[in-house]
């Protein structure tokens, strides 16, 4: 076993409210040693912070790795290593792959090729229903024995309401979380964009808010009904923000999360027919990306996701209505975050919160998103002061899809260590 | 797929969108004068021999298509004419392909017709990424018709003179109209008032920030406009249940009746892009009658997609922009 030591950094963790200046941490094997050690203590390695942060390693909830099936949009291998580039030590893989990750064979293929990429933890979301189809229930108790820890048909909503229920119960059974995409599918059919203004002006078929705010009061009451745990995936409207902090607050037992996309970019980036913009869930009107800031710094939106969605640029160079949705995330996730706390924003301890702490919590696991010693050593070393703009050079994904292309962010990763070992570090 | 600056703005005609007033008036003042040339059998100026058009339509259309290619034969170019039924889209060809594989030919200009709202300005990159062929829009999806557009106008000053403080109302499926947008641009810009009118479900209030004026009560658009625009239910864009509850009740609500037809000012008239759904939004017998301008819309269009071929190809007004002199769209931009 090696040691690892971080020499004079400042240790962040807010959701174990810990802010500590000068601190030396010693990483032994895959746990942390010491996170009060002596400024002489040494290791095989030393690294120095510089009155840098150290974090607790991300957490992403929502990552399409794309395999198997997909593998020319992206594969685990270069996944994973887009992901510690981004800050990430763990990742949920969504079933969003071909076959989908329904049956425990490919679970346990996602499992092998996440140990042949390294040490970042990959926890597969089992398929809520076989083949995404939202016929049948998975097989999910054999599912979680193989490795899931998560259940959703990704960015398929579940169109049966009574399935949806069926799936909240049995989840419930195994203590595990379901995870929707909340939509309604009859309002959104043949929409590629939002529905509003620049759909008008640019004459593409709209997607109103109101198919995610009908989706998501369907599925909050389907939670209410169940008691069961129910974890709404990239929200991306004010009215639905607005349902979800009232069943917050009546006790229901619902989750939520973003993506930074939906924090930082509205429509407009549609504008000149930009393939790159197009997002599903599409991007939103500047009052509903306020309304998402406004609900992540209050705490009804609880976690931040990656949404990385590889797309290879045939499936992008096409006319808009036909171009393949999504963009690539999981390196831009944490610097877009920073961006809303250099704009003063949110605090830097609720950005860190909702990529550590905040999806730990959703997941129901005390061990990751924290410093503790005796815990996993999942560290970010964080510069703050780091400016960098994200070319298209740099992008360590297998594809390219991102309307940040080009975006100057404040914040980055510098150093990323998973279980140990260091997964990312930049050149100095 | 990054937004691409075009390299040749003056060349393409992708929308009015983008067009200022000034342009406008420039294209239609053009039309007249070829078009009167031509009516006293005197266009002397075959401007585009040796050009080559070609004419590549993704949909169908009968009006448009030969409205364009004889517009070119016209002046004198010669037109190759693609359906997308015989050619490589058949094979899974992709536009942008498309689009570097025809202007590698080099033709002069490429008329696209698509069903993709900016597919248009897809193939304007893909043909300028290897040559300097000029992209003209005859519609893309519901986006934009600007030769449409631009013969209605032709249509509508040869009746009213100036548009300034005009009332031009456009009643139907406004939604899904790329016919509407273009005309609602162009209109705008050369001062009149334009009223939408049609059913909520085809008439989304978001049109107004486009500059019309959406007035629920047809009737009373009908009794103030100069002129009225009627267009039609675009069936063929319409997804899930239908948008109103039968033909008839549609007809009902916002058809040009013949009964409504008289409520029109005296003086005002009616215009149709086609294709016309007889007895839905408008009647046979005002299509017909003595207020109905359709076949001179029809007319204008050859006189307006000449003037289009020409700007495409910097003949007529548009030549002293040819030699190094700075694209007016340029200076405008910066």
């Amino acid at each position: 076993m090696s040691t690892l030591v971080f020499r004079d950094v400042r240790l962040f963790d807010p959701g174990a409210g810990i802010d500590r200046p000068h601190a030396t941490v010693i990483v032994d094997g895959e746990r942390i040693e010491s996170l009060a050690a002596p400024s002489t203590a040494q290791g095989d390695r030393i690294i120095e912070g510089r009155g840098r942060l150290l974090i607790p390693g991300l957490i992403d909830l929502r990552a399409h790795l794309c395999e198997p099936g997909h593998t020319r949009r992206e594969k685990i291998e270069t996944g994973v290593r887009a992901a510690a580039v981004g800050g990430f030590t763990t990742l949920v893989a969504m079933p969003t792959t071909h076959p989908a990750i329904d049956r425990v064979e490919v679970v346990e293929l996602v499992l092998a090729r996440a140990r042949e990429a390294g040490k970042t933890r990959v926890l597969p979301a089992g398929a809520l229903s076989v083949g995404r189809e939202g016929k049948n229930l998975a097989e999910m108790a054999k599912l979680q024995a193989a490795g899931c820890v998560m259940f959703t048909d990704g960015d398929r909503a579940v169109k049966d309401s009574q399935l949806l229920r069926y799936a909240l119960e049995t989840a419930g059974d195994l203590g595990v979380p379901i995870a929707t995409h909340a939509e309604d599918q009859s309002l959104s059919l043949g929409g590629v964009m939002h529905e509003g203004l620049v759909s008008t002006r640019l004459g593409l078929e709209g997607i109103p808010g109101a198919a995610e705010v009908v989706g998501v009061a369907r599925d909050i009451g389907l939670a209410e009904l169940t008691g069961q745990r129910l974890h709404l995936g990239h929200v991306t409207t004010a009215a639905a923000a607005e349902l979800i902090r009232q069943a917050k607050r009546r006790g229901i037992r619902v989750t939520a999360e973003v993506s930074p996309l939906h924090l930082l970019l509205t429509d407009e980036c549609c504008f000149g027919y930009d393939t790159a913009a197009k997002i599903f869930p599409p991007l939103r009107p500047q009052t509903d990306v306020d309304a998402m800031v406004l609900a992540l710094a209050d705490g009804t939106l609880d976690n931040v996701v990656s949404d990385h969605c590889p797309q290879i640029e045939l499936e992008k160079k096409v006319e808009f209505d036909r171009a393949a949705p999504g963009a690539i995330g999981l390196e831009t996730t944490l610097a877009a975050v920073l961006a809303l706390v250099k704009s003063g924003r949110l605090t830097l301890e609720r950005a860190i919160a909702t990529l550590t702490r905040g999806p730990a919590q959703v997941l129901g696991r005390n061990d990751l998103g924290r410093l503790q010693e005796g815990g996993h050593a999942d560290l970010v070393l964080l510069d703050l002061e780091h400016e960098w703009t994200f070319n298209r050079a740099e992008v360590r994904s297998r594809s390219f899809n991102s309307p940040f292309l080009g975006r100057s962010f404040p914040g980055r990763a510098v150093v990323t260590v998973a279980r140990g070992e260091i997964t990312h570090e930049l050149e100095a | 797929m990054s937004i691409a600056q075009l390299r040749r703005p003056e060349c393409h005609l992708l929308g009015i969108e983008s067009l200022d007033a000034a342009e406008i008036e420039q294209i239609l003042q053009y039309a007249r004068d070829l078009r009167a040339r031509a009516d006293q059998g005197a266009l002397e100026r075959q401007s585009l021999i040796g050009v080559s058009v070609v004419t590549l339509f993704y949909e169908s259309s009968t009006r448009t298509r030969a409205s364009f290619e004889i517009a070119a034969q016209k002046l004198g170019a010669s037109v190759v004419s693609l359906a997308s039924s015989s050619t490589s889209v058949t094979k899974g060809e992709s536009i942008w392909d498309t689009g570097r594989t025809l202007a590698a030919m080099d033709p002069g200009a490429i008329v696209i017709r698509h069903s993709s709202p900016g597919a248009p300005h897809l193939l304007a990159e893909a043909a300028e990424s290897v040559g300097d062929t000029a992209v003209i829009n005859a519609g893309d999806g519901a986006h934009e018709h600007p030769t449409q557009a631009l013969l209605d106008a032709l249509t509508l000053t040869d009746r009213l003179g100036s548009l300034e403080g005009r009332t031009i109302a456009i009643i139907g499926d406004i939604a899904h109209s790329r016919v509407a947008r273009s005309n609602l641009f162009l209109l705008k810009k050369l001062g009149a008032q334009v009223l939408l009118g049609g059913p909520r479900s085809l008439v989304p209030r978001t049109l107004e920030a486009l500059g019309g004026q959406i007035v629920r009560d047809v009737d009373e658009i009908i009794e103030v406009a100069d002129a009225v625009m009627m267009l039609r239910v675009q069936f063929e864009r319409l997804v899930g249940p239908p948008p109103f509850p039968s033909l008839s009740d549609y007809t009902r609500a916002f058809g040009l009746t013949a009964a409504r037809a008289k409520r029109m000012k005296p003086e005002a008239f009616v215009m149709h892009p086609g294709p016309m759904n007889r007895g839905i939004e408008i009647d046979p017998e005002v299509a017909d009658g003595p207020t109905s301008v359709v076949a001179h819309q029809v007319r204008n269009g050859i006189a307006a997609r000449m003037a289009v071929l020409e700007r495409a190809m910097k003949r007529g007004p548009w030549a002293k922009l040819k030699d190094g002199a700075a694209p007016r769209r340029a200076e405008v931009r910066s």
